[in-house]
């Protein structure tokens, strides 16, 4: 995934992102922190097709993807998990993971039998309307929803928010096991110590621009990023 | 001034009452009134009947036909206000559905089809050209009177705050007492106003019948409204008078059809109406007088 | 008293086949409403076209009731995606109210086109008499069992696409979050003109049986708008169980209530029950409380 020198804003004059750019490699995990209001969702959103970009391009595997509809991007291989909303309400939880693999009707059965074994909690509860689960329970939903397309990068918006630290830990856990069986990972997140401990690279963005970016481990032991964007 | 042209304006200035009324509840507060035909026969209906049964003056009746759409307004939006604008819209199309079928059926009060004849006017009708002018100047008037205090209600605080608001409907829905309290009263006056109206047209015309607030006359006033410009009582005004200017030109052209039946020729206007107004909301959805944006804090 | 119950009880059967066919539109109606997200009152004109389209057969061509109804259905539901696609989809984006607004236009322009070629005298379809059959002290008429039979077993089609298949999955996926459905890789798109056909096309079939039962003109759908907007009120916007329980409660309250109001008054018990449940249980009887 590379994304470079991206503009883009909802209304038609504010500009959230003022060109920011970044790489995420094969089987990497890769973190974006930043204060509110640096344009990091937005990113995502554009990354996911869901906001088209004024300037820059976003590719994918050597395909330029910059402006395709999320369906597209999707087809290409990656897989979006937004912050809130990000499952369907009044479906079960199965129905939540057959729709997840809706682009690969033909091995949807025998994915979504794996994928609960790998979630006890989702086999549990799979005929229950999602609705129902508690925040964690959704958010594993959420992912183990993305999984079933079968993605080859995963793109998580803010995934530990509103989570127990417990369900959070367990959460970046799973991230690291999805990881380790060859899934890319770009992520946003609030919780910034977590992430970058199983992070591989990280981005700070600030206001829209890129300010810094390295190794995971190098910038979580800045102590001069630690002081003004880790709280501590 | 002609006499055709002085009849225009009047009915041009009965319709501009209602898109008055249409935009103190649907530009201001978003509050969707599909049902203003039925408000406009209520209306009617009220002030036609206290004066031709009961021999009251055609000021008292107009006053109680305002009364009578500003309480059926109250009760109809009490049961939606909390909810998605959407609810307002069925619950209000359906209501002008009652209305008329209650004038069709309850001939003793209503006389069903045939309607009411006879209303009385303000003004001697025996005064002819003189008679005419009056009363264009008397509902000139009173259009001038609502258009005035829908646009100072617009500018009040709580407008600005409903107009702020008013394209979201979570926010309306956890707005507070106050703030619904003010929908409420809006409603109410703008349901008033198209209680007015039909009155007005009623003493105008001196009859009225189910057939003249049928589902089209809403259309009609949203049509007009949608030409003008939602969110302001100046496009609202033109908005009306361009509207009669349509019809009256479709009239005209339906002339040179004569092969057509009289079913056909109304058709076809009915027709023209509704792509017209499908046309404005596709292509020009913000009027011939756009609402200034910015002033609201946008 | 045995002749007052046996009046009730015939009345009650009476609604029950008549919310049969009542729940086709008010499926579709409620269905157009989920995916869409606004009321679409051009319902009303698409089942008259449908109406029209079946009478056309039968009468003309001599197509027995049930080859034409789904001439009916595919009729309307083809104009439902031409309305979809030539009003509804250049308006994305504008507020739902707006769109409903237009498609009162639309219903306006339907049955003004109808009136335009048909005229406004009422028509009947060329259908056999058939004998009413009577069990017990009830009156059993064939047409309206054939109707409701017919009713039933499109809801049940509709159902098991909607529960049990892909697509209806996407459907569904797509009413609840349609940002969300687009991600997972759903061609939103194609799914709102999808719900269109269906929608309308439902209404259309209703169209067909409600000329069947009774005679057709122009306005055919517009005096039943108000009892489909009851049943899918009462049953609960967007609920698809939910507006066939809805059209039952109407079908009987109307009927029922004609012991008591004259049957012009029919179409009014739909309204005070949507004034009711507003007031007191504005989700309806099976619909879901939104967040």
């Amino acid at each position: 995934m590379e994304v470079r020198d991206v503009v883009a804003g909802y209304g038609a004059s504010d500009e959230i992102l003022k060109g920011v750019s970044l790489a995420v490699g094969e089987r990497e995990l890769v973190c974006i922190i930043g204060p509110n209001g640096a344009g990091k969702s937005t990113l995502l959103k554009v990354v996911a097709g869901l906001l088209r970009p004024r300037r820059g391009t976003v590719a994918f595997a050597g395909n330029v993807l910059t402006g395709a509809p999320p369906r597209q991007i999707a087809r290409a291989g990656v897989a979006y998990v937004a912050q809130e909303q990000n499952v369907f309400p009044s479906l079960t939880v199965r129905e939540n993971l057959l729709v997840g693999s809706y682009l690969h009707p033909a091995s949807a059965e025998q994915r979504c039998r794996s994928m609960m074994e790998r979630f006890p909690v989702l086999r549990e509860r799979k005929d229950r309307a999602a609705r129902t689960l508690s925040g964690g329970q959704r958010q594993t939903l959420a992912v183990a929803a993305a999984l079933m397309a079968e993605p080859r990068m995963l793109v998580l918006d803010e995934p530990s928010a509103g989570l127990s630290p417990k369900v959070t830990e367990e959460l970046f856990a799973t991230l690291a096991g999805i990881r380790a069986q060859g899934v890319s990972i770009l992520m946003v997140e609030q919780n910034a110590l977590a992430a970058l401990a199983v992070a591989d690279r990280a981005y700070i963005f600030v206001l829209g621009r890129n300010e810094r970016e390295g190794a995971a481990a190098a910038i979580a032991a800045d102590p001069e990023i630690r002081r003004v964007f880790l709280g501590g | 001034m002609d006499n055709y042209l002085i009849a225009m304006a009047t009915i041009a200035c009965v319709y501009g009452l209602m898109t008055v009324s249409l935009n103190l509840s649907w530009g201001v507060t978003g509050m969707v009134n599909l049902g203003i035909a039925g408000f406009f026969g209520i209306g009617a209906y009220t002030s036609a009947l206290l004066t031709t049964r009961l021999g009251w003056p055609v000021v008292a009746g107009v006053a109680s036909a305002m009364v009578a759409g500003a309480l059926v307004g109250a009760v109809l939006s009490i049961a939606t206000l909390r909810l998605r604008d959407d609810y307002l819209a069925i619950v209000t199309l359906g209501f002008a559905e009652i209305v008329r079928l209650v004038a069709l059926n309850e001939l003793w009060l209503t006389n069903g089809s045939d309607g009411i004849s006879g209303i009385p006017a303000p003004i001697p009708r025996g005064y002819g050209y003189g008679f005419s002018l009056a009363f264009l100047a008397l509902i000139a008037a009173l259009l001038a009177l609502a258009a005035w205090s829908a646009s100072r209600l617009q500018r009040s605080p709580y407008g600005r705050v409903l107009r702020a608001i008013r394209d979201d409907a979570d926010v309306t829905a956890v707005a507070g007492k106050d703030v619904v309290r003010f929908k409420l009263k809006t409603f109410a006056l703008s349901t008033a106003i198209a209680g007015a109206a039909g009155a007005m047209y009623g003493h105008y015309t001196s009859f009225v019948a189910p057939d003249l607030f049928a589902p089209l006359l809403t259309i009609y006033i949203f049509l007009a409204l949608t030409i003008g410009g939602t969110g302001n009582v100046k496009g609202a005004v033109l908005g009306a008078f361009v509207l009669i200017a349509i019809l009256e030109g479709s009239r005209y052209s339906a002339a040179f059809l004569p092969e057509l039946s009289a079913v056909q020729q109304s058709a076809v206007r009915e027709m023209v109406v509704a792509a017209l107004f499908l046309l404005c909301l596709r292509f020009r959805p913000r009027g011939l007088v756009p609402e200034r944006m910015g002033a609201a804090g946008e | 008293m045995l002749d007052v119950l046996t009046q009730v009880a015939q009345l009650a059967l009476n609604g029950i086949m008549t919310g049969a066919v009542l729940a086709m539109p008010a499926i579709g109606f409620t269905l157009l409403y989920a995916v869409l997200g606004f009321p679409n009152f051009a319902v009303s004109g698409h089942l008259a076209v449908g109406a029209f389209a079946g009478w056309i057969l039968n009468t003309h061509y001599g197509w027995p009731l049930w080859a034409v109804v789904p001439f009916g259905f595919i009729a309307a539901g083809v104009l439902g995606v031409a309305t979809q696609r030539v009003v509804v989809e250049p308006l994305r984006g504008a507020a739902s109210i707006t769109l409903a607004i237009a498609s009162v236009a639309v219903a306006l322009l339907i049955e003004n086109a109808l009136r335009f070629g048909f005229g406004n005298t009422l028509r009947s379809y060329d259908l056999p008499l058939a004998r009413d059959v009577t069990i017990g002290a009830l009156r059993f008429g064939p047409q309206q069992m054939q109707t409701a039979a017919v009713a039933i077993v499109v809801m049940l089609l509709l159902f098991a696409l909607l529960r049990y298949t892909r697509l209806g999955r996407a459907i569904r996926a797509t009413a609840d979050n349609a940002s969300l459905a687009a991600v997972k890789g759903i061609d939103t798109v194609a799914i709102a003109r999808l719900v269109a056909f269906v929608g309308m096309g439902l209404a259309g079939a209703s169209g067909v049986l409600l000329g069947a039962d009774t005679a057709i003109d122009p306005l055919i759908g517009f005096r039943l708008v108000l009892a489909v907007f009851a049943a899918a009120v009462v049953g609960g916007l967007g609920s698809i169980p939910g507006a066939v329980l809805g059209a039952l409660v109407i079908g009987i309250a109307e009927e029922v209530s004609t012991i008591v109001l004259p049957s012009d008054y029919k179409s009014a018990v739909g309204f005070l029950l949507i004034l009711l449940f507003l007031t007191f249980r504005p989700r309806g009887l099976l619909g879901e409380r939104r967040n």
